[in-house]
């Protein structure tokens, strides 16, 4: 499978200052990511919240400038790139935000919302709308809605509006940063299914973003699982819920209300504690205050990925050792 | 707390250091060659330019700024145009009166505002609440010089009961003399803060009210009077804090008051020298006003500071 | 996993709601509920288009006036609010000079909202330094008292109308530019931005089309609330003799013209502050209730 974008050794840390302007620490939110997204595939990435999800879609998009690494879409460093090419580029990958109620303005009817982003782009007023009309039509809404604002609309309505606003710069790359987690259960299936169709209309490269394990496995080809900012393993999708190495990861699943007997359930004990503060993480690995396998060593030393299975790597000293030894 | 009325001082300083380039810049406004007002009419280039010279108009704004503010530090704020005496002189003596007729209007609208603010918060559906939130309704439309007219029409020329002008009268300088004449002045300068301070009363107040221990305290049968005597001690740090802040206006609605009395203080000084064209005297006003203005808000903090110990430390 | 759901296009969230009524229409059905404010919205308007329309309304012109008519009581024949020192009728002149004393307590405001709004959307907006060079300078201008900057703004100037508006502009910078600010920080923290953002939209046509578009309700409401202020800081200010010259009929400067004549007919003296007043109340009875019908309570 062809790569679209490949995601090299990623970092943000947010300088927090004290009140005369000086650093006086950091929040590392996002360490040393990397991943590569196959042309027209889903990469599902998962976490707690607080676990840098967001921070990382928004580095991709540079909505937030990051501190080192490479973004290449189709071999080019975004990250390198302003002005005009930046604009380019951007236009191919877009974004469905997390909150519907945030996400379209309150003040603009919901063709125009859509119709922004063409004229953004410089085209003219009635061409953008009767894209726009289109684009609403993709997406299930009908002409009776365009002319309304979002303020009488339902939360799965206007994510339905949030995603023809995205496709309509037809990117390649869409990534959905919790795009379903204020919906309904009910309605989270229907959006969920309709990001399903448009991947396959529009050819879409897709990077899930969610908590929700559910939604994840039911979207991806392959999924990142990452905890207070750093990658902990990442595979494809039947290895990671069906063979899971490491032990958040197997935390995590045996946390989750599951829907799924089957999978449930692969010995390990659920989440206990709570999430580190951001501020000033865990020496060595970053799990281990809440790892129950964790030793002396986890504190000196930051685990790698290592390879456990084809195509799936994991962040784990212990693993490492087992592997060695 | 001396730490804190420190970090206050240390802060008050870029902002009298903004005030001052403010009212520095009011003069350069000033349309026209201030040269023009000095030399005579067919002056020479040279004869102007060595004005100019002289009055340090030939160096950089800035320059002109550090001289001024330099000056201003040590007290002198320029010579009055007409009176050819320092303005310092004359604005000493008009500052003392605008204090004393601030003060005033300060109490009084303090008091009204306690009682009636008080009352209303008790009995919010009263007649007299109700009628009390119209008038501090109506009140903050109200244009105190206009107001000061209207008491001058019904208790000075109508009824004769009170004088309608100056400080004291001819030769005598009792201070039952002063109260009278102080009487109507205040009333005007307090009547622009009052409906203000009311509402602000009588929202904490009903605020109180509202708590637990309000209940626990009547539940316990404790009387009302001692009820009250809680409420307040609650309430007044806020309370004070609030109305404190409203000095400010009564100050800055004391001048235009002041020319309606002929009442001798920096507003009455600033509104002769306007009708005189007389701008040092208009410049070195405001500016005595304004710094009056923020040590005001400072004193205001202070007590504040005082009376809560959470504002200290925040 | 289990989902099993509805194809795409769902058509359960396509059903319609009925037509809503129109924002302007809820705006007035709200407000109309306060008769105060319908009864002092009443008031302003008849104030208004009486001044703009003395021409045609009033009974006399501005300026005339014979010594033998002069200071007439209040009720008398012909001169309903009584006439001042050189005979002039006051009704008249009152309603000649309404024209520039609503001119100067709305224009000021209007500027300000353009300036300070402008202003204290760029503050809001970037943010940082931005932010701290305008809105440390903007708090000096605050901490001097309102009236007293306008004085001496106005003084430094010079007399005349056009340097009140000016001044009264100076004065209400601030308080819109904060407002400004507070509602542009707000919605710079919305999802829609950093939306536009991805699109490629620059930060000049992101503030046009969506900042602008959602904090004008609030800079409206407060903006209408100064007004009435405003109107007294100019009327104050011409009160002073900073504003028109004589004859030139004016609210502020006929107070100040007519309180010499306070012992002679102390009634006549206030009529001029009376409609100040009104004006000043409706217009704060009117935009509290506005501000409570957009829902947008300070």
């Amino acid at each position: 499978m062809e790569t679209i974008l490949e995601v090299k050794n990623l970092g943000k840390t947010f300088p927090i200052r004290n009140f005369i302007g000086r650093t006086k620490g950091g929040v590392s939110a996002v360490d040393r990511v990397s991943f590569s997204l196959g042309a027209q595939g889903t990469l599902g990435i998962v976490g707690e919240s607080g676990c840098g999800k967001s921070t990382l879609a928004r580095l991709l998009m540079r909505l937030i400038e990051p501190d080192t690494g490479e973004v290449n879409y189709r071999d080019r460093n975004i990250l390198s790139l302003s002005g005009g090419p930046l604009k380019e580029v951007r236009r191919q990958i877009q974004m469905v935000f997390q909150n519907p109620y945030s996400s379209l303005d309150p003040q603009m009817t919901v063709l125009d919302n859509v119709a922004f982003s063409l004229w953004a782009n410089g085209s003219g007023k009635a061409e953008a709308r009767q894209a726009a009309y289109e684009y609403l039509d993709a997406v299930g809404l009908s002409r009776t809605h365009a002319d309304r604002m979002p303020g009488s609309l339902s939360g799965g309505q206007r994510q339905r509006v949030a995603i023809a606003r995205a496709l309509i710069l037809k990117p390649e790359i869409v990534i959905a940063d919790e795009a379903v987690s204020a919906l309904d259960k009910s309605v989270q299936a229907q959006v969920l299914n309709l990001f399903q169709d448009l991947k396959k209309e529009f050819a879409l490269s897709l990077i899930f973003i969610s908590h929700d394990l559910h939604v994840v496995e039911y979207m991806s080809d392959e999924v990142m699982v990452m905890y207070l900012g750093r990658v902990v393993e990442k595979g494809p999708t039947e290895r990671i819920f069906g063979n899971p190495a490491h032990p958040y990861t197997r935390a995590l699943l045996a946390s989750a209300p599951s829907l799924d007997v089957e999978h449930a359930g692969s010995g390990a004990p659920a989440l206990a504690g709570e999430l580190p503060s951001p501020l000033n993480p865990p020496s060595g690995c970053r799990f281990r205050t809440r790892c129950p396998l964790a030793t002396e060593r986890c504190a000196r030393e930051t685990p790698a990925l290592t390879e456990v299975g084809p195509g799936h790597q994991a962040a784990c000293l212990l693993i490492e050792e087992s592997k060695s030894a | 707390m001396a730490s804190f009325v420190l970090k206050r001082l240390a802060l008050m300083i870029p902002t009298l250091l903004g005030v001052s380039i403010i009212v520095f810049l009011m003069l350069k406004i000033v349309p026209g060659d201030p040269v023009n007002s000095i030399v005579p009419p067919d002056a020479s280039e040279a004869e102007r330019a060595a004005v100019r010279a002289q009055l340090g108009l030939d160096k950089p704004m800035i320059a002109q700024y550090g001289i001024w503010l330099g000056r201003v530090v040590q007290g002198n704020l320029g010579d009055s145009v007409t009176r050819r005496l320092p303005v310092t002189e004359m604005l000493l003596p008009a500052l003392k009166n605008t204090v004393i007729l601030t003060a005033a209007a300060a109490v009084t609208a303090f008091i009204i505002a306690l009682v009636v603010g008080v009352y209303s918060a008790y009995y919010p559906n009263s007649r007299i609440a109700a009628l009390f939130n119209g008038l501090s309704l109506a009140s903050i439309g109200l244009p105190n010089f206009w107001a000061a007219l209207i008491l001058i029409g019904i208790f000075s020329v109508t009824l004769g009961w009170l004088p309608s002008s100056g400080m004291n009268t001819a030769g005598s300088s009792g201070t039952g003399d002063l109260i009278k004449h102080l009487v109507l002045p205040t009333a005007a300068t307090a009547l622009s803060s009052v409906g203000i301070m009311t509402r602000m009363v009588r929202s904490t107040v009903s605020g109180i009210l509202k708590q637990d221990f309000i209940f626990a305290l009547q539940a316990k049968g404790v009387r009302r009077w001692t009820i009250l005597r809680h409420v307040l001690r609650n309430g007044m740090p806020t309370i004070l804090n609030v109305t404190g802040l409203q000095f400010g206006a009564l100050l800055a609605s004391s001048v235009l008051v002041e020319t309606v009395f002929s009442w001798p203080g920096i507003g009455q000084v600033i509104y002769q020298a306007i009708g005189q064209r007389d701008f040092p005297v208009v410049q070195a006003g405001v500016l005595v006003i304004a710094i009056a203005f923020v040590l005001l808000n400072l004193i205001v903090d202070a007590v504040h500071a005082a009376m809560d110990p959470r504002v200290r430390h925040a | 996993m289990a989902i099993n759901a509805p194809t795409a296009g769902g058509t359960a969230a396509l059903a319609t709601a009925g037509r809503e009524p129109s924002r302007a229409a809820q705006i007035w059905k709200s407000f109309s509920r306060r008769k105060v404010a319908l009864a002092a919205l009443v008031v302003l308007l008849l104030i208004v288009l009486a001044c703009l329309l003395a021409p045609w309304v009033a009974p006399y012109g501005p300026n005339d006036g014979a010594v033998t008519d002069r200071l007439k009581e209040v009720g008398s024949a012909g001169h309903v609010l009584g006439t001042d020192e050189q005979g002039r009728d006051i009704l008249s002149r009152i309603l000649y000079g309404g024209r520039l004393s609503l001119l100067s307590g709305v224009l000021p405001v209007l500027l300000a909202s353009v300036i300070g709004g402008g202003l204290g959307v760029a503050a809001g907006y970037f943010g940082g330094w931005t932010n701290t060079i305008i809105m440390r300078a903007l708090d000096i201008v605050f901490s001097f008292p309102a009236i007293l900057l306008a004085i001496g703004i106005s003084a430094a100037l010079g007399p005349g109308i056009s340097n009140i508006i000016i001044s009264a502009t100076v004065v209400f910078i601030p308080p819109i530019a904060r407002i400004a600010e507070s509602a542009a920080k707000e919605v710079r923290k919305e999802e829609f931005i950093e939306a536009a953002k991805t699109s490629g939209a620059g930060a000049g046509l992101i503030v046009r089309s969506h900042v602008l578009r959602n904090i004008f309700g609030k800079i409206f409401v407060f903006s209408t609330s100064q007004i009435g202020v405003c109107l007294m800081v100019a009327s104050g200010l011409s009160f002073l003799g900073l504003g028109v010259s004589p004859p030139t009929p004016e609210w502020g400067f006929m107070l100040n013209n007519l309180k010499q004549l306070i012992f002679v007919n102390p009634v006549v003296t206030i009529v001029p502050g009376i409609f100040i007043f009104l004006t000043s109340l409706s217009l704060n009875l009117v935009s509290d209730a506005l501000s409570d019908a957009l829902e947008l309570k300070r």
